[in-house]
């Protein structure tokens, strides 16, 4: 048990913050989102072997958690997606501030089913099969959704930058 | 190679979605063509844009790995596994198994036995009724019997009379009636 323990704590730092950010793009508050994100940790401890027969353990962590927040988003009632985070990491100078503050926008204007990919590919670091196993859908539709979010994105900064 | 397929390529790649070659030809690509390069270098500045902008520092704080509740999960995990290649496990669950099966095969032999027996049972006997004679009424029903006054009429003669100068017949009593 203690190799799976550890397998599980190793996952966990590997894959821990792509999902708080996940989560806590869906959930009202901080205890709200670490509690999801627990729970998910505990889940893959309850299905471990479903864990590891899956092909990424990566993505079944992500479908987990996007379930559990699902549950929890209908438990509470609300619908919500993706404020982007407001404060950006200390270490970004403030030149690059603004161009973030469009980035962010920029996100925050797409879709919600092209921001999900988009996040999960670039917040997650996961693959297109990866993110494929993770939202239940062909492998084709992921990417060409990836393709037509990196579009929007780069016209939006665009006009913004005319601007 | 014009820039929305240069991006859908460079899309393609970071997803791990090209195939060995591509990525060589890809590399070669963008070696020979500066603009294809400029291209690349935007598209990777705008995707780390993109990740810093995901990135928030209160969200990366990330807590306590739940060590006691995900050791209780891969406890109960283990228990059950426990309990399900367990031989007095596998013995309770096949047992309803074998019984039924058992039943069933007890019921098909009744069955069979059943369908011997009554091969062997001799044919019913037929036998011929007769001819069964339809007795007419004396008498045909009064007309206008549809008319109240014309029933009341003949109700009355009816019990007036002994005996009804005219009823129906039915079947039970064509039996009594059958010449002999």
């Amino acid at each position: 048990m203690d190799g799976r323990v550890s397998e599980l704590e190793r996952l966990y730092r590997e894959a821990g913050p792509g999902l708080m950010r996940f989560i806590s793009r869906r959930l009202r508050t901080r205890e709200d989102a670490e509690d999801a994100l627990q729970a998910t940790f505990v889940e893959a401890a309850r299905h471990y072997e479903r864990m590891v027969e899956a092909g990424s353990p990566r993505a079944w962590l992500y479908a987990v958690a996007r379930n559990l927040v699902a549950a929890r988003q209908r438990r509470a009632g609300i619908v919500r997606w993706s404020v982007l985070p407001e404060d950006p990491p200390a270490k970004i100078a403030v030149d690059s501030d603004v161009r973030l503050d469009v980035m962010r926008d920029a996100m925050g204007r797409l879709p919600e089913s092209l921001r999900e990919i988009l996040e999960l590919r670039i917040g997650g670091d996961l693959s297109y099969q990866e993110i494929a196993d993770a939202l239940g859908l062909p492998v084709g539709t992921v990417r060409s959704r990836i393709h037509r979010a990196v579009e929007q994105l780069r016209t939006r900064l665009a006009c913004r930058t005319e601007e | 190679m014009d820039a929305a397929t240069l991006r859908r390529l460079l899309a393609d790649r970071d997803g791990g979605a090209l195939s060995d070659d591509v990525m060589a030809l890809l590399a070669a690509h963008l070696k020979q063509a500066p603009a294809a390069q400029s291209e690349a270098d935007q598209y990777t500045t705008m995707m780390n844009d993109a990740r810093t902008a995901m990135s928030n520092r209160a969200q990366d704080d990330l807590p306590a790995f739940p060590r006691a509740a995900v050791e209780t999960g891969l406890r109960s995990l283990l228990a059950q596994a426990a309990v399900d290649t367990s031989p007095r496990r596998a013995v309770t669950l096949r047992r309803p198994g074998w019984l039924s099966g058992l039943a069933a095969a007890a019921c098909l032999a009744l069955a069979f036995l059943a369908g011997r027996q009554s091969q062997s049972l001799p044919p019913l006997a037929m036998t011929s009724v007769g001819t069964v004679a339809i007795v007419e009424p004396a008498s045909p029903p009064r007309s206008g019997m549809w008319s109240l006054d014309a029933a009341r009429r003949s109700a009355r003669a009816d019990v007036a009379s002994s005996a009804p100068s005219w009823k129906w017949s039915s079947p039970l009593e064509w039996r009594v009636t059958r010449p002999s």
